[in-house]
């Protein structure tokens, strides 16, 4: 320490009597050569410790921004989720359903059990024709010599006009399916979550994730999609679980559908109609025939929406999917009504999403109608 | 615009220092700076440019009336800029070889010599301070004021009769308002002469690498150097200055930062503190404003040195101080400069005998510590500290200190820990909350409640960092050596701070 300030007592405040003249600090010593190198040393090692922390971020890319999918995201959205458990598959699948947090509940497994063919749920919340367009891509593109199946759940609320879901934007192995003028592409605020520690200790999560997990399909943050992509475990279960009534759960959404047609769904939206027409002959040029079904609603919803622009729609969106079947190679069931498939009124988390034993009949009720049509 | 910034880094630092070495003449470069430090300063508030302005002009026009009055002429020993600045000679606080301290003779001898136009000279410095501290004191303590004045009407039953402003305090005022003032008093006192133009004057003010916290410049400092400006960056100034941004940034973004929310959560549960859990909380923020501070003025500095100019050093090790008066020399040097210079010396320093002496440390203190903050809670800091220094001085003077050096340190260093408890505090409840756990009122932490409040491993960084703080050498005197060691150290800390930049926070002293 400097003593020359340890004995000071006269001074004032504080003490010392220092000249405040131009400060001297001290310089590096060296001849100007040697001082550049070490400057330009200074800057190399920098921007190599930079680089070396950004690259391993991107390469495991825990937030899903730059498309690596090679370990789980540590953010949960199914989208990034159902990317990276498809990159596992070791085997194309040969059924692939499509669809809205409604056909979550569909079990590739009982597909399979029932049929031989294995399959794979890509159905995801909020699930439009624009995330099955990529998903579709995406599976074509993983094995593009084979040809799957496709099982496409379809809500009557799934054209209303939507901006595509954050999720779909921000999974860049997914947005890359999507027109330029959709896409967020990787911007300087990608890039500076790149260049950080705090993503650093992310990626080592992630890594730390996948090591763990024998079960790819049990690395997600909640743990409850198995590795053909099915739920296993949703908030609804755990509700079901503690005793929440159905009646809740179909008041509930009653409610929600009520405002989605108060609010004005007077029409199919077009850009949503595009994207179906896309899929349908993408899978059609695969050799695929889709099996589009409209999906289960409990009665009680139906009857409350019905004369509020449900039903318009309802019909509007029949007519549109008997129109494209002069024009694609497409299956078509309407399945709203649960008479239609022998489903039960009971068998519902709440007025829109089916509990297992309803997908089976579901399922059942397809097989039965076109027994080679999940093959 | 903070230092540890994307912004700063990488846009708006590389371009300042480009344009400042390509213009040619330097009255284009000074042009060019002054500019820059307006945008550095506008990027926070545009609307508070005029603030910055105001005093900028006002004390310069005044400077140079007082200069024309015969002030600066008739300065002991003459003032010759160049001369003047030059840092040492008969400046005031400055101490000759023989330890007289020059500074108390000083402040007689301009009103002596220049008595003809001495009222005019005086009315214009009580102008000048009027203006200052009328902008100070209405942005920074109007609310306060008014506020402590409602808090005593209430008391005394009147209810809040009164109305408290909420004014939006301007970045960095207390700072530029100080270094306006300082130019005035020292033109006053004919110990430098006025800036050569509003320009030259302008860009004194808003220096940005200074302007927001520090430190303190002096115009004799600055003068010198924008006179006789460095005519091209050399790769000496080109990485002492990198190495000083790489330290500081070092300390702010990866010890500061990462202190930061520790000790927050710790003040704002401070009713839950216990003994060690309190010291924690206090060690913690007496480690924290300590790089915080010091790594900004080490990129302050390095910023100067890439500009080709220096600023004055701000720290040296002050948590290895033997007293507070040596505390005080070591921590914000620049403050406790100004406040010696501009308000104790004035006031009568130590010439008036032990009492005034007392008094005048205590006045000081109270006010340098309503400086750094509107609030109560500032005041007892600064009481602490006048009170600190007035007890070490009477014993001193009795022989009753201590005589080892360690003691000394431990004491000191104990002393200045408790005072910033009261600093940290938002309020006076929760400072003598983290007083009672200090003292064991609260209770002995159980290993599991320290585990669960503080942490082993934080514990232990705690208790790295005290020790790194008593051994490590000064950022100061450091002499980086351009060997590859230093290379690689320095451009590890460097790239190490900027994978930290992605979630930055203010500088602690932006807040004063």
């Amino acid at each position: 320490m400097s003593q020359p300030h340890a004995s000071d007592t006269r001074s004032g405040p504080t003490g010392g009597r220092r000249a405040p003249g131009v400060p001297q600090l001290p310089l590096p010593q060296g001849s100007p050569r040697r001082l550049g190198w070490f400057t330009l040393m200074i800057a190399a090692v920098a921007a190599a410790v930079v680089i070396v922390v950004a690259g391993f971020n991107a390469v495991v890319d825990p937030y899903g921004t730059v498309g690596t999918a090679l370990f789980p995201t540590v953010t949960w959205t199914d989208r990034a989720l159902k990317v990276y458990l498809v990159n596992n598959l070791t085997e194309p699948p040969d059924v692939v359903i499509l669809g809205s947090s409604r056909a979550m509940k569909l079990e590739p497994e009982y597909i399979e059990e029932k049929t031989g063919a294995a399959g794979f749920n890509a159905a995801v919340s909020s699930g439009r024709p624009i995330d099955a367009w990529a998903f579709v891509n995406l599976i074509h593109d993983r094995w593009p010599e084979d040809s799957a199946g496709y099982l496409w759940l379809l809500d009557v609320e799934t054209f209303r006009t939507w901006p595509p879901d954050p999720g779909l934007l921000s999974t860049p192995r997914l947005a890359r399916y999507l027109p330029p003028d959709m896409q967020d592409g990787f911007g300087l605020d990608d890039l500076k979550l790149l260049v950080s520690w705090e993503t650093a200790s992310m990626s080592l999560r992630s890594i730390e994730k996948q090591l763990r997990d024998a079960d790819p399909g049990a690395s997600t943050e909640d743990e409850d999609f198995a590795a053909d992509g099915f739920r296993v475990r949703n908030y609804q279960d755990d509700r079901l679980a503690a005793g929440r009534p159905l009646a809740a759960g179909i008041r509930y959404t009653t409610r929600q559908a009520t405002k989605t047609y108060q609010e004005g769904y007077t029409a199919l939206d077009p850009i949503a109609r595009r994207f179906f027409e896309k899929t349908v002959a993408l899978m059609n040029e695969q050799g695929a025939t889709p099996v589009i079904v409209i999906s289960p609603q409990h009665p009680e919803v139906t009857a409350a929406v019905e004369d509020i622009g449900w039903g318009d729609r309802h019909e509007e969106l029949v007519a549109y999917l008997r129109e494209q079947q002069e024009r694609h190679d497409l299956i078509v069931l309407d399945y709203t009504d649960i008479d239609s498939f022998g489903g039960s009124p009971d068998d519902f988390f709440d007025g829109y999403h089916l509990t297992v034993p309803n997908t089976r009949r579901v399922v059942d009720a397809i097989l039965e109608e076109h027994p080679d049509a999940l093959r | 615009m903070v230092f540890g910034s994307y912004l700063f880094l990488f846009a708006f630092l590389p371009v300042v220092v480009a344009g400042w070495w390509l213009l040619r003449p330097a009255s284009a470069r000074i042009v060019w700076l002054t500019l820059a430090s307006y945008f550095f300063y506008a990027w926070w508030d545009w609307r508070y440019l005029p603030l910055l302005l105001v005093p900028t002009v006002t004390d310069h026009l005044i400077q140079r009336a007082l200069a024309t009055r015969g002030g600066a002429d008739d300065a002991p020993g003459g003032v010759d800029v160049n001369a003047a600045a030059a840092g040492g000679g008969a400046e005031p606080g400055a101490e000759t070889a023989a330890g007289i301290d020059v500074a108390e003779t000083t402040l007689a001898e301009p009103a002596v010599k220049a008595a003809a136009g001495r009222g005019s000279r005086r009315a214009l410095l009580v102008l000048s301070l009027v203006i200052d501290l009328g902008l100070l004191g209405f942005f920074k303590y109007a609310g306060f004021f008014m506020d402590s004045l409602d808090g005593i009407a209430s008391w005394i039953g009147l209810g809040r009769p009164l109305p408290v402003p909420e004014i939006l305090l301007p970045l960095g005022i207390s700072f530029y308002i100080f270094t306006t003032i300082s130019a005035t008093i020292d033109v006053y006192r004919g110990s430098t002469a006025p800036a050569r133009t509003l320009l030259d004057y302008a860009c004194y003010v808003a220096l940005f690498p200074k302007l927001v916290s520090g430190p303190i410049m002096r115009l004799s400092q600055f003068t010198p150097q924008i006179r006789r400006l460095v005519p091209r960056l050399t790769w000496q100034l080109a990485a002492a200055g990198l190495f000083l941004i790489s330290c500081g940034l070092a300390k702010k973004l990866l010890i500061a930062d990462q202190l930061a929310p520790h000790v927050d959560d710790l003040f704002a549960r401070s009713g839950g503190l216990e003994l060690f859990s309190g010291w924690a909380a206090a060690l913690g923020y007496t480690l924290q404003l300590y790089f915080d501070f010091s790594g900004y003025t080490d990129v302050a500095l390095g910023v100067g040195l890439l500009l080709g100019l220096r600023l004055p050093q701000n720290f040296d090790s002050p948590y290895k101080s033997v007293s507070i008066a040596d505390f005080w020399r070591r921590w914000h040097i620049t403050l406790g400069a100004w406040l010696r210079d501009y308000l104790y010396i004035p006031l009568g320093g130590n010439r008036r005998g032990a009492v005034r002496t007392g008094v005048n440390l205590m006045v000081t203190m109270l006010l340098g510590g309503l400086w750094h903050g509107a609030g109560w809670t500032f005041v007892v800091w600064g009481g602490i500290h006048g009170a600190g220094l007035a007890g070490h001085r009477a014993l001193a003077k009795r022989g009753w200190t201590p005589t080892w050096t360690w003691l000394n340190r431990l004491l000191t260093f104990l002393f200045v820990t408790a005072a910033w408890v009261v600093f940290r505090a938002p309020d006076l409840d929760v400072a003598g909350n983290v007083y009672a756990a200090m003292l064991g009122l609260r209770g002995i932490d159980s290993a599991a409640s320290f585990g669960a409040r503080v942490g082993l491993w934080s514990a232990l960084a705690l208790g790295a960092l005290l020790i790194f703080v008593n051994v490590a050498p000064s950022t100061a005197h450091l002499q980086p050596r351009p060997t590859w060691r230093w290379a690689l150290l320095t451009g590890i800390l460097l790239g190490a701070a900027v994978l930290a930049i992605a979630a930055p926070s203010p500088f602690l002293y932006f807040q004063f």
